[in-house]
């Protein structure tokens, strides 16, 4: 089962990254950064090299700049960071794009039918984070609640493929991906669906 | 007079409701004690499906094993999914962070307080 954290060299050492996903259960991670450059890429992949655990660099869009995909592309997984229709937009319909990460957040819904459908012509798996629901409480809570259970009817509708990561940014944030189809139950899938999705295999290291 | 009898019926088989037993771990750097879980997991429990839901879940902390952190946590079958999600979004007790993990799910007291042995 495949994780994906949020990468920053200040917080994150690889190999307490690699002790801690072992212990619980998941076998790959997806180290998730903005890269600046490059040259910073391949300096993490070297430094990937000499772990033994499974870590699989990814170049994270968190703003609409198409030139960064070419960039990017072939050379490590690319992942646009949703969140607001435009970026979601551009995720679904860009071909090279291997995930949408977090589509919704508390605010306005901004996935619809439109760009669930433009997604399952292109073929662009959308990826839910756990950290998302655990750093809100409340009525935020409540309303990232509502938005996500919007996103899987559409994404249940239009037979889209859906992921789970704990998307951590901390050490105390991440959590077995097997654990963590609890929450897509909740969301509205059912537990074999939920299981079939944790254990789909996703990314391999490029 | 026939003296009131103290103690309740035992209630019928086909009454009495369907757990399950959620055997969990809480890794975290420092020590936790049973009380200070109980009182966290249920003030979580509480916030996340409100009262109707919580009294609905049949929730309980059977036991916590300060050496280990291993702990079991009963609740209604039909909410099962409900607890395992609900003990996810655990991520402190006492301002001690942890990470909750779940061990396995029972049927049965007596196979989870193995397991956490």
């Amino acid at each position: 089962m495949i994780d994906l954290v949020f990468f920053n060299e200040r917080i994150f050492d690889l190999k307490a990254i690699a002790e801690t996903e072992s212990m619980l259960g998941n076998s790959a991670v997806i180290l998730a950064k903005n890269f600046s450059s490059e040259k910073e890429l391949k300096e993490l992949k070297e430094k990937i090299e000499r772990e033994k655990f499974d870590f699989r660099p990814c170049h994270l869009i968190t703003a609409l700049e198409p030139k960064e995909l070419n960039k990017f592309k072939g050379k490590a997984l690319v992942a646009v960071l949703g969140g607001n229709v435009t970026l979601n937009k551009f995720a679904v319909s860009t071909k090279g794009i291997d995930f949408l990460l977090q589509p919704c957040t508390e605010g306005p819904l901004s996935f619809d039918t439109a760009i669930a459908q433009t997604a399952e012509d292109n073929g662009i798996p959308i990826a839910f984070t756990f950290r998302q629901f655990l750093e809100m409480e409340g009525m935020k809570r409540s309303f990232l609640f509502r938005n996500y259970s919007f996103t899987v009817r559409l994404i249940k509708k239009f037979k889209l493929d859906c992921l789970i990561f704990s998307g951590a940014k901390f050490y105390d944030q991440m959590r077995s991906i097997k654990d963590s189809t609890s929450l897509l139950v909740l969301l509205g899938f059912t537990r074999e669906q939920a299981e079939r999705l944790a254990e789909k295999e996703f990314g391999e290291n490029k | 007079m026939k003296p009131l009898k103290k103690s309740l019926n035992a209630i019928p088989l086909s009454l009495r409701d369907r757990k399950r037993y959620i055997v969990f771990e809480l890794i975290a750097e420092k020590k936790l004690n049973e009380n200070g879980v109980r009182i966290s997991l249920n003030k979580l429990f509480l916030q996340l499906y409100g009262e109707i839901g919580f009294s609905k879940m049949n929730l309980n902390l059977i036991q916590f094993n300060e050496k280990n952190g291993k702990g079991i946590l009963r609740c209604r079958h039909s909410f099962l999914e409900e607890a395992k999600a609900g003990l996810l979004f655990s991520g402190k007790v006492n301002e001690i962070k942890l990470i909750p993990r779940i061990l396995r799910v029972t049927g049965t007291v007596r196979k989870a307080k193995e397991l956490i042995a």
